[in-house]
């Protein structure tokens, strides 16, 4: 490299003006994240959760970003859980390297929900669903989680996302 | 001194036309020129349109030189240089890394007078090393013969056959081209053939009205085998008078149909309406013998065109790459004649393949990234480039910011960005309209300067960037839910592996995606190949975003631990050890009958699966071949999530697709730990993980369920999943008769035996056999 060239008036201005874009660059740049991150998601495709169809753009972003602010808390397990009506319940609040970044899962065991009988008086799945629900309500806001500000999943296979989702929705469940 | 200006201009003129790879070339026939628009066309009116695909969901293909990574001695091309008296003698020789060698030719340039001279050589960049290789096909079969025969089972359809899957009409072998279109009956069949007609006629007709060429453009002059006679002469003058409403009215339900999406609309093809029952009526009273009977007979059933891809370099500053602004770079086209009608035919396959509600629902998915899916078959003014980019740019350029710097750069998370913000187009386009900054404004300059300083000392190397055409984009979303097309790793290996290399750049001599070769589309197919796929130096699908990332460089070596491991017993083992419920030390014999079936499928390649699995999410191998055999019967190209073919959108996983079998043992892995807090301590954990696994759904001590469960165990459960089927069956003589309760979620029937061994009872017989293998190694 000519070094005669960095006497240049020119030179040296466009020097200064690149270096300090550079600087910018550096400074505003969201720069992605290292190896370690890129790991989580390596293998497993994009999801394309149904339940997140009809969620919009905002309310994804902030229950990612909560979600992140929180996942220190988690996962809380609790198994053991005995309910009113001598059902023993596993209640299970996590998520998966896989997971979208958005949802939570709520997963309660021990129910069967594969019953078509949706009367509480009749059904003591329900019943016991109900109890474990609001006793991981109380143990996400013992841990300073806001239950609000999170997507839930109910589970793996279909119908345990539709009977428990209907449930929570029939019985008012979330706050 | 005018002469001498009015030279240079000419000289500079006639540098750019011979530099530039652009040069229009006709289509080979069957494929007509009129009936497909210029490279030019292509490259100012088609390629901007992928701006309206989001970002990260742009498909763009990488190929990275295997042999320069990993093989010395081959591919390094060297010229002769001595002195010649004749163009025979100027050879140039490749040497491959299979250890042949290819050579190609010089010029010899002699001065006047003299009878020696110099040899130049065609300079091209960017070029390809070797050809690619077929795979043989003639060793197929669905179910292999012996453990050593492995290598012969072969995913169906064949990766080779697919690019005739769709246009071939099962002429000289109906078995293995074309087969699918047997099951498409007459009416079907003339159906989507007048439409083809219909279409092309349609699109000369766009094409003349607007002076532009709709995205689903049809070749109107691809000719026909009845008597050489073109599409739109056989329209014209056989088919036009007679059928001309009804062809109109299934291309605009066809149209309506992809433009709601499914909005009180019915799906086209496959819904019973007056105009198709009009229209079989007519094919079924009609004789084959008539004129317009044959020519229909002899149209394509998708349609035609001769569609291009982009091809240019990327050059890479260490890890961080990005598309070539340089124009000497290699910008070129492929010819890929086979895209069109694959696309149409798959995605009739898919809508046929699918419930409408689950086509519906995916297809508006890929809508949402890819918006061009709704007109990719419309030959109307409406698919116009200029009606499109009206109707879907609704971006508008940002002022620059010091806040919006970073993404013009790096195409990152910015929602301007996001929404049609990048700026990888082909010349022809203003930086602008992809949102870049002016070239001539002083930060593009200042910022080119810099970077311009940076390469001077940063070592850089090229690579051949690909990206497909708007209906490229598209094909292996909706193929791959219908059928595998890929081959096992084995059969690639063994043909692919030292031999191809499909890698460009500067020093390479051919271009394999360049014009006039064929079949182009192949390189499509490759793509497919993903990082998990260590087939070859794959070409990497990548998205816009992860060129600025620079995320793909470490594909190889994030995955490089992980797509192989051993299957080891230890782990197992421990969680025996560990207790929590009491296992035989062999299972009942009817399973131990069922397990010698199933044994061979446990070959080392399928146990190297389960093993990497086991080495990442530390669940035991052995828990991986039960759930793979109570899922998918051990079958390889199936999932462990649900025994769908790979490939399939999976419900239970939040309809992932999955591509390899090991991508689903990890998602099983992660799961089964993830229902029991993550640490599978013990049998009875393992046993409860297993059954949540599975939903729990057929745990046989069920309250109040609405028939006798004749179940052979005792009620109430131990524990959790002690009385599931799913991981228990036949494991114990408690567990000898078990009973499968739901005909399906919600609907309760009479318990019917379940007669297999459960996911814990098979891992246990893999256990013992793994052990028996490690005994009989010396």
């Amino acid at each position: 490299m000519n070094l005669e060239l960095l006497k240049n008036k020119h030179v040296q201005l466009a020097l200064g003006i690149s270096l300090g874009i550079l600087v910018l660059i550096l400074l505003f740049s969201p720069h992605p994240a290292g190896p370690a991150s890129r790991d989580d998601s390596r293998a497993l495709p994009s999801p394309y959760r149904p339940e997140l169809q009809s969620v919009g753009d905002v309310r994804r972003l902030e229950a990612s970003n909560y979600r992140r602010s929180v996942q220190d808390q988690l996962p809380i397990y609790q198994d053991d859980i005995q309910t009113s009506v001598g059902i023993t319940t596993t209640l299970n609040l996590y998520f998966l390297g896989s997971d979208p970044p958005e949802i939570v899962r709520f997963e309660i065991y021990g129910v069967s929900y594969l019953g078509r009988d949706n009367s509480e008086f009749t059904n003591k799945n329900i019943t016991a669903f109900k109890e474990t629900f609001t006793t991981g309500l109380t143990l996400l806001q013992d841990q300073g989680i806001d239950p609000t500000k999170l997507i839930f999943i109910y589970g793996d296979k279909q119908y345990v996302r539709d009977t428990a989702t209907a449930w929570v929705i029939k019985y008012k469940l979330l706050p | 001194m005018k002469l001498l200006r009015l030279s240079f201009l000419f000289l500079c003129t006639m540098y750019y036309v011979l530099g530039t790879s652009l040069v229009y070339a006709a289509p080979p026939k069957p494929f007509s020129e009129e009936g497909n628009p210029t490279d030019e066309y292509h490259l100012k009116s088609f390629f901007p349109l992928l701006r309206f695909i989001q970002p990260e969901k742009l498909i763009v293909f990488e190929n990275e030189d295997y042999s320069r990574d990993y093989q010395d001695n081959c591919g390094e091309t060297t010229y002769y240089t001595g002195s010649c008296a004749s163009s025979t003698e100027c050879l140039a020789s490749v040497p491959q890394c299979s250890g042949d060698s290819s050579t190609f030719s010089g010029t010899c340039t002699i001065p006047e007078g003299s009878t020696s001279g110099t040899c130049s050589y065609p300079k091209k960049n960017p070029t390809i090393m070797v050809d690619p290789q077929s795979t043989d096909f003639s060793k197929d079969s669905s179910i292999p013969h012996s453990p050593d025969d492995i290598t012969h089972f072969l995913a169906f359809p064949k990766y080779q056959n697919e690019a005739l899957r769709y246009q071939n009409p099962g002429g000289d072998n109906p078995i293995s081209w074309g087969a699918h279109n047997l099951v498409l009956d007459n009416c079907e069949q003339a159906a989507r053939k007048l439409m083809v007609a219909y279409q092309a006629a349609q699109t000369k007709q766009t094409v003349k009205n607007t002076g532009e060429w709709p995205l689903g453009w049809v070749d109107w002059g691809y000719v026909t085998r009845y008597h050489d006679k073109t599409i739109l002469e056989i329209w014209d003058r056989l088919l036009a008078l007679q059928f001309s409403d009804i062809a109109s009215e299934l291309v605009l339900a066809r149209s309506a149909f992809f433009l709601s999406l499914g909005n009180n609309t019915t799906p086209p093809l496959t819904s019973d309406t007056a105009t198709r029952r009009e229209l079989c009526q007519i094919i079924e009273s009609s004789s084959p013998s008539e004129a317009w009977r044959q020519a229909l007979d002899a149209l394509p059933l998708y349609p035609p065109s001769y569609r291009k891809d982009y091809v240019r370099t990327s050059i890479c500053v260490y890890s961080s790459c990005s598309p070539s602004q340089d124009s000497d770079a290699g910008q070129t086209l492929y010819n890929d004649p086979s895209v069109h009608p694959a696309y149409a035919a798959a995605i009739y396959d898919y809508l046929q393949a699918y419930p409408l509600s689950i086509s519906l629902s995916y297809l508006g998915r890929l809508a949402k990234d890819n918006p061009l899916i709704r007109y990719s078959l419309n030959s109307s003014s409406l698919a116009t480039p200029k009606n499109l980019t009206k109707t879907l740019f609704a971006y508008k350029l940002t002022p620059f910011t010091f806040a919006n710097f970073g993404y013009v750069y790096d195409y990152l998370n910015k929602k301007e960005v996001n929404s049609y913000g990048y700026t990888l187009q082909p010349e022809g386009l203003s930086q602008e309209e992809g949102g870049a900054f002016p070239n001539e404004s002083l930060v593009s300059q200042a910022i080119n300067f810099t970077y311009g300083l940076v390469d001077s000392f940063a070592p850089t190397t090229n690579h051949l960037i690909t990206i497909p055409e708007p209906l490229g984009q598209l094909i292996h979303l909706i193929q791959e839910p219908v059928y595998e097309s890929r081959d096992p790793l084995p059969e690639l290996e063994d043909e692919y592996h030292k031999t191809l290399s499909n890698i460009a750049d500067a020093k390479s001599a051919f271009l394999l995606a360049g014009k006039g070769i064929s079949p182009a589309d192949a390189k499509r197919r490759m793509a497919y190949f993903t990082c998990q796929d260590p087939y070859y130096s794959s070409p990497k699908e990548t998205g816009v975003k992860d060129y600025a990332l620079g995320t793909r460089i470490g594909c190889y070596s994030d995955t490089a631990s992980s797509t192989t491991g051993k299957c080891d017993p230890v782990l197992f083992t421990k969680i025996l050890e560990s207790g929590g419920y009491n296992i035989p030390a062999k299972p009942l014999a009817k399973a131990e009958a069922v397990f010698s079936m199933y044994q061979d499928r446990l070959t080392p390649e399928q146990l190297n699966v389960y093993g990497a699995a086991s080495a990442v999410t530390g669940v035991p191998c052995e828990v991986f071949a039960g759930i793979h055999y109570v899922e998918g019967l051990l079958d390889p190209q199936k999932s462990l999530v649900s025994g769908r073919p790979l490939g399939t959108p999976e419900p239970d996983a939040g309809n992932q697709v999955f591509k390899t079998l090991l991508d689903t043992a990890l998602y099983a892995g992660e799961h089964l730990k993830g229902k029991v807090g993550g640490n599978i301590k013990d049998v009875k954990t393992l046993i409860t993980a297993l059954s949540r696994y599975n939903g729990g759904g057929n745990s046989q001590c069920q309250l109040d369920y609405g028939y006798p469960i004749p179940y052979s165990g005792t009620c109430p459960p131990d524990f959790e999943g002690e009385d599931d089927l799913y991981p228990m069956s036949w494991l114990d003589d408690g567990h000898s008769s078990m009973y499968l309760l739901y005909c399906d979620d919600n609907l309760a029937c009479e318990p019917t035996p379940y007669e297999a061994p459960g996911a814990l009872t098979f891992a246990l017989m893999t256990h013992d056999f793994l052990l028996n293998q490690e005994g009989s190694q010396p």
